[in-house]
C-alpha cells in the first residue's frame, strides 16, 4: 500500500488541478452540450426517413451518442502530450530523478483527470442529455458488465497507444507530432464519432484489423445491444489481444528508450 | 571519515548529432538525406567525492558538466566507462541512487505548478516514503533557513523566482539526501537571495554532512563554498584542485599598485614585472612565492615617494577565463 501512495497523490493532484481553473470548467461543459446538439440534430435529419440504418434505429443511435460522449472524458488521457512537452522541454530528468515508475505516475495523472473529469460533466450532461434527446437505456441491465469490462480493455488501449506514441518521441521528435496523428486516426476510426458499420465494408474489413475499433465502438455496440453473446466474447478476447500485444510493444520501447534517453535544453 | 560517495571512472559519452544543412534548400535536402556527426561530450574523466565535500564543478558553456550530472542521477546512459553512486550504480539501480539523492536545476522546477507549495512538499513525501515526524522536522529546519512558510500557501505559479528557488531547494532536501546535485542554483537570482542559497549549501553541509556538486558560472558561489574545485573544458578535467592550489597553480602573481608623489621611479628587481606605468601610477606584478609583499614595499619606498599602495590579489574570474581559454 505504501509504495502506492505517491501515485495516489499524484492521482488526486491531476484531479484537483482539473478543477482548478473555472473557465476551463464551464468552456468545457458548454462545448461538450453544443457539440452533443449538433450530433443529435445531424442524426435526426439523417434518420428522418424513419426505420434502421445497418440494423440500428434513431434511438439506438442517439443512445450511441450519448454514452459515446461520457466515454470521452473518461477516456481523456494525455499520456503522449505529457510525454512530448517532457522531452521537449527535457523536464522529463526531473521524472527521472524520483524512486518512482514514471508511467506508473502519467497513469496516475491521466486516471486522476478522467475520474475528476467524469465527476465534473457527467451529471450535468446527463440530466441535460436524459431531458433534452432522451433517457440513455442499456438494451438490456445486464450488457452492463461486459459493456463496464470492455470500456476499461478500451482505456487501457487507448493508454497503451497513447504511451506507446508518446514514448516515439525520445527518437521521433525532429520529425513531428506524432501525437496528433494518432488523435485523428482514433477520432475517424474508433467510431467515437461515426460507428464504422455505417463505413463500406472493405474500410469495415480493414479496420477490424486495427486496435481503433476496440476503444469506442465495441464497448457502446454492447451497451445499445448490437452484438449477440458470441460476438461480445470474441470483441473483449480481441481487446485482450490488443491490450497484451501494445503492452508488451510498450514495455519493449519504453526499455529502449531510456537507454537512449537525450535530454533536451542544457 | 573518509567515505567514497562518488566514484567516476574513465567516463565518456558520446552523441551523434545531425549537421543540419544551411537555408531552405539545406532544409530540403535534409528532409532525405542527413549527415552525421559523432560529438564526444565528455572524454574520460575519472574523479571521487568524499562525504561532506562542497565540490565545484565549473567549466564554460558545452563543456559536458550537465551531461555528467544527468550520469550520475541515471538519467542519461554512459558511452563507456563506470559511476558509482552511493554504492550504486545509477543506470542499474536507479530507483536506489534516486533515494539517496536531491538534485536541483535552477532552470527548471519539480515543484507542480498549479498547487501550493505544500502539495508538492507532501507529494515528495509520499514519494519518498518519509515519515510524519521526520517531514515536520525538515520541513522546520528548512523554515528556519530558507523561510519557506511564509510562501508555503501560494500556488507555485505565482512564486517570484527567488521564493520558487527556495521552494526547489527545500524540496531537493525533504528525504534528508546523502548528495546534492545543484546546477546553477543562484542563476537570476538577487542578490539577497543569493545570500540566502549559499547559507543554506552551507548549513546543510555543516549540519547533515551532505556532500554536495555545484555548478554554476558565478565565481563568488565557487570562493565562497567550494572546498574543491573541478575544472571541465571541452570534456576533459583539466583542474582538480582546492581554489587556492589553483589559483597559484595558473596565476602564482599578484599586483602591487603604486602611487607616487611624482614620476615612479625605474626599477630592477628580481621576480618583479612592471605592468604599467601611467603618469604617477605604477602596478608592478611578483612572483607571491619569491618575493615577499613586506620586503618588495619596502624596496620600493626606499626608491621613491609612495603616497598611496595596495596589493591586488588575482581576480578568480580572470583566472577561470584563463583556464577555459588555454
Amino acid at each position: 500500500m505504501k509504495r502506492l501512495q505517491p501515485y495516489l497523490y499524484y492521482l488526486k493532484i491531476s484531479a484537483q488541478k482539473k478543477l482548478t481553473y473555472r473557465f476551463d470548467i464551464w468552456s468545457g461543459l458548454f462545448s461538450a452540450a453544443l457539440l452533443l446538439f449538433i450530433e443529435v440534430f445531424l442524426w435526426r435529419s439523417l434518420y428522418s426517413g424513419g426505420g434502421t440504418v445497418s440494423g440500428v434505429n434513431l434511438s439506438e443511435m442517439l443512445t450511441y451518442l450519448i454514452v459515446s460522449l461520457f466515454l470521452r472524458y473518461l477516456f481523456s488521457y494525455s499520456v503522449d502530450e505529457n510525454l512530448r512537452h517532457s522531452i521537449i522541454r527535457g523536464d522529463i530528468a526531473l521524472d527521472f530523478i524520483k524512486p518512482v515508475s514514471i508511467y506508473g505516475i502519467y497513469l496516475a495523472q491521466d486516471i486522476g483527470t478522467a475520474l475528476s473529469g467524469l465527476c465534473i460533466f457527467f451529471l450535468p450532461l446527463f440530466l441535460l442529455a436524459s431531458v433534452a434527446i432522451q433517457f440513455p437505456f442499456p438494451a438490456a441491465p445486464v450488457l452492463l458488465i461486459p459493456f463496464f469490462v470492455s470500456a476499461i480493455f478500451g482505456y487501457l488501449i487507448l493508454w497503451l497507444l497513447g504511451a506507446l506514441v508518446g514514448t516515439l518521441n525520445f527518437w521521433l521528435l525532429k520529425f513531428g507530432n506524432f501525437g496528433m496523428v494518432q488523435q485523428i486516426l482514433i477520432m475517424l476510426f474508433s467510431g467515437a464519432y461515426v460507428p464504422i458499420w455505417f463505413f463500406p465494408e472493405w474500410i469495415q474489413r480493414i479496420l477490424n484489423c486495427l486496435p481503433f475499433v476496440y476503444t469506442y465502438q465495441l464497448p457502446i455496440g454492447i451497451y445499445i445491444g448490437r452484438y449477440g453473446t458470441g460476438e461480445i466474447l470474441w470483441g473483449l478476447g480481441v481487446q485482450l489481444f490488443w491490450v497484451v500485444l501494445l503492452f508488451v510493444l510498450f514495455q519493449i520501447v519504453s526499455r529502449r528508450a531510456q537507454k537512449k534517453v537525450l535530454v533536451q535544453g542544457g | 571519515m573518509n567515505q567514497t560517495v562518488i566514484s567516476v571512472s574513465d567516463l565518456v559519452k558520446t552523441y551523434q548529432v545531425t549537421k543540419k544543412r544551411p537555408g531552405l534548400r539545406g532544409s530540403l535536402v535534409g528532409l532525405f538525406r542527413r549527415e552525421r556527426e559523432t560529438f564526444t561530450a565528455v572524454d574520460h574523466i575519472s574523479f571521487q567525492v568524499s562525504r561532506g565535500e562542497i565540490v565545484g564543478y565549473i567549466g564554460p558553456n558545452g563543456a559536458g558538466k550537465s551531461t555528467t550530472i544527468k550520469m550520475m542521477c541515471g538519467i542519461l546512459t554512459p558511452t563507456s566507462g563506470s559511476i558509482e553512486v552511493c554504492g550504486h550504480s545509477p543506470q542499474q539501480d536507479r530507483k536506489q541512487v534516486v533515494q539517496h539523492l536531491g538534485v536541483v536545476f535552477g532552470q527548471r522546477s519539480q515543484l507542480q505548478w498549479d498547487l501550493r507549495l505544500g502539495e508538492s512538499f507532501e507529494l515528495l513525501k509520499r514519494i519518498y516514503c518519509v515519515e510524519d515526524s521526520a517531514f515536520r522536522a525538515t520541513l522546520d529546519r528548512m523554515d528556519r533557513i530558507l523561510g519557506i512558510r511564509a510562501f508555503i500557501d501560494q500556488p507555485v505559479r505565482q512564486l517570484s523566482l527567488g521564493q520558487r528557488m527556495r521552494g526547489d531547494l527545500a524540496a531537493a532536501m525533504l528525504h534528508s539526501p546523502q548528495l546534492l546535485f545543484l546546477d546553477e542554483p543562484t542563476i537570476g537570482l538577487d542578490v539577497e537571495v543569493k545570500h540566502a542559497v549559499r547559507d543554506f549549501i552551507k548549513e546543510i553541509n555543516a549540519e547533515f554532512e551532505t556532500t554536495i556538486i555545484l555548478t554554476t558560472h558565478d565565481l563568488a558561489d565557487i570562493s565562497e563554498l567550494c572546498s574543491r574545485i573541478i575544472i571541465l573544458s571541452e570534456g576533459k578535467i583539466i583542474e582538480d584542485d582546492s581554489l587556492d592550489a589553483i589559483i597559484r597553480k595558473v596565476s602564482p602573481y599578484r599586483r602591487l599598485v603604486l602611487d607616487f608623489a611624482s614620476t615612479p621611479p625605474e626599477l630592477h628587481l628580481d621576480g618583479v614585472e612592471t605592468e604599467s606605468r601611467e603618469g604617477n601610477r605604477l602596478i608592478l606584478r611578483f612572483d607571491r612565492d619569491r618575493v615577499p609583499a613586506a620586503k618588495l614595499i619596502s624596496d620600493v619606498t626606499s626608491r621613491g615617494a609612495v603616497r598611496d599602495l595596495r596589493v591586488v590579489e588575482p581576480d578568480i574570474e580572470d583566472i577561470i577565463r584563463g583556464i577555459y581559454r588555454s
